[in-house]
């Protein structure tokens, strides 16, 4: 079972931190917080499972744990600054876990269809269940027009149709194959910061605050409907042209 | 041959497999996209505008479950609209096979919609029971159906798209049995029968019983399913591999 294909597999720390620096993908259509925080956390948290021996789909699993961990301390804790923070690290965490496991398969010589494929699965779930624990956390405890629960449902709605069409494109237009990097663009990556799970995360620092949570958590909502007509058009008509 | 009799040729020469297909879906579904295919091929219309009449009609049956209080009379309309909703979603996929083949911005679209609809349709319901019913507790009924139709509909779609690439379908020239286990099993996934329980919205206790009959199904079927997946996609050998 160590047999999990050629290369390097370490045996310390630094030389699985070190075969990670050749095994990254593309930046293209990656935000800045994903290239810089997110990537690098990422990074080592994989090395970290390569030196313990855990396989990418473990990670995967793990990623999911902490994000249902996350989702449940946000739904059914009564907001304080102690659980806001819990919170949000769950959430961050099972991102950088989100992105370890590909870069551990990556070392361990490449992913499977099947990694690949609960990997999508996992973030699939991941986008309705955080949205919905935010739903049932204003539902419980923070007095509001029943308006404003109708946030975290669009919010549901919006996650799921620009995290459907951006794991579709490449998918579709090589059947099956992720499309080959192109090269980086800062003010796409600036851009897309609203759109980044991992600066999603961060207004669950505010979870503390009732009324600041939910502006900041709505503000994200406004832009990630721009953003998401923006990305939906942008992609449709880069298909229409395949 | 009439217009109409080679129209049915080709359709029918047209139609996927049948593997993953509930009884509904093939007897039924099938049939009555088939037929809306060749209406809406003899009026010129886009597959991509049968698409989005799938999708409106889906927004119309949800805002009736949203905002009309339940009765037969409104649990009729919501069957009839996500039933129409569920047949020009399969009528689409026909369509563009009868004009000589799919786009992929087509079959991307359609994919998109149908991961929005999961979510909306849920969410629809989970306004029809904070408003009009009078059972807090039921309010998970939804919010569980919305994470598990959401993870099911991910991996559903990513399996037969990663599938397809890596292996060559099997097609079956003999016809398959009427009746099939697999298409009774897979009957409580999908829509066309989900729709049905909708009938019964005016009467809450009915409603509820019916809806979380489907959750529990759904739940059992659809881990079977994902480990079967699972299973099928380990067995693929990734690009590039000797």
């Amino acid at each position: 079972m160590w047999a999990h294909g050629g290369g390097a597999r370490g045996s310390d720390l630094g030389a699985s931190f070190a075969a990670l620096g050749e095994a990254q993908k593309g930046s293209r259509g990656v935000s800045l917080y994903s290239r810089y925080i997110n990537r690098p956390s990422g990074r080592l948290l994989a090395a970290a499972a390569d030196v313990v021996g855990l396989t990418p789909n473990q990670v995967t699993l793990l990623s999911a744990a902490f994000t249902v961990a996350g989702a449940a301390l946000l739904a059914l804790a009564r907001p304080s600054v102690t659980q806001s923070v819990l919170v949000w690290l769950c959430l961050a965490l099972g991102f950088a876990l989100d992105s370890a496991d590909g870069q551990l398969a990556r070392i361990r010589g490449g992913g499977t269809p099947a990694g690949q494929w609960l990997d999508h699965v996992v973030d699939a779930g991941k986008m309705v269940l955080v949205h919905l624990a935010v739903l049932v956390r204003l539902y419980r405890y923070t007095p509001m027009n029943d308006a404003g629960l109708l946030v975290p449902m669009a919010f549901a709605l919006v996650s799921t149709l620009v995290f459907t069409g951006g794991t579709l494109v490449p998918l579709v237009r090589r059947g099956g194959h992720e499309a080959a990097p192109r090269p980086d663009s800062t003010i796409a990556a600036i851009g897309l910061l609203p759109a980044d799970y991992g600066v999603f995360c961060l207004v669950f620092l505010l979870g503390w605050h009732e009324h600041l949570f939910f502006v900041g958590y709505s503000l994200l909502l406004a832009v990630n409907v721009v953003l998401m007509c923006l990305l939906l058009g942008k992609w449709f008509r880069e298909l229409s042209r395949t | 041959m009439s217009v109409n009799q080679a129209l049915r040729v080709r359709l029918i020469a047209g139609v996927r497999g049948h593997a993953g297909v509930s009884l509904y879906g093939r007897q039924v579904n099938r049939r009555l996209g088939g037929a809306l295919a060749s209406a809406a091929y003899r009026m010129q219309l886009q597959p991509n505008q049968v698409t989005v009449a799938s999708g409106l009609t889906s927004a119309v049956a949800i805002a009736v479950l949203a905002l009309v209080r339940p009765s037969l009379l409104s649990g009729v309309a919501v069957w009839l609209l996500v039933a129409l909703a569920y047949a020009l979603d399969s009528a689409d996929g026909q369509l563009a096979r009868l004009r000589g083949g799919g786009t992929v911005s087509g079959e991307w679209f359609d994919h998109v919609l149908d991961a929005g609809r999961v979510v909306a349709l849920h969410c629809g319901v989970l306004v029809m029971v904070y408003r009009f019913y009078d059972s807090p507790d039921a309010l998970l009924l939804p919010l569980l159906y919305v994470i598990l139709a959401s993870v099911l509909f991910a991996a559903g779609t990513l399996a037969e798209i990663f599938l397809r690439e890596h292996r060559t379908p099997r097609i079956s020239i003999e016809p398959a049995p009427a009746v099939t286990l697999r298409g009774l099993l897979l009957l409580p996934l999908d829509l066309g029968v989900l729709a049905l329980g909708f009938v019964f919205i005016g009467d809450q206790s009915i409603f509820l019983g019916i809806y979380g009959t489907f959750l529990v199904l759904s739940a059992v079927v659809g881990t079977a399913l994902l480990t079967k997946w699972f299973r099928q996609l380990s067995g693929v050998v990734p690009e590039g591999t000797p």
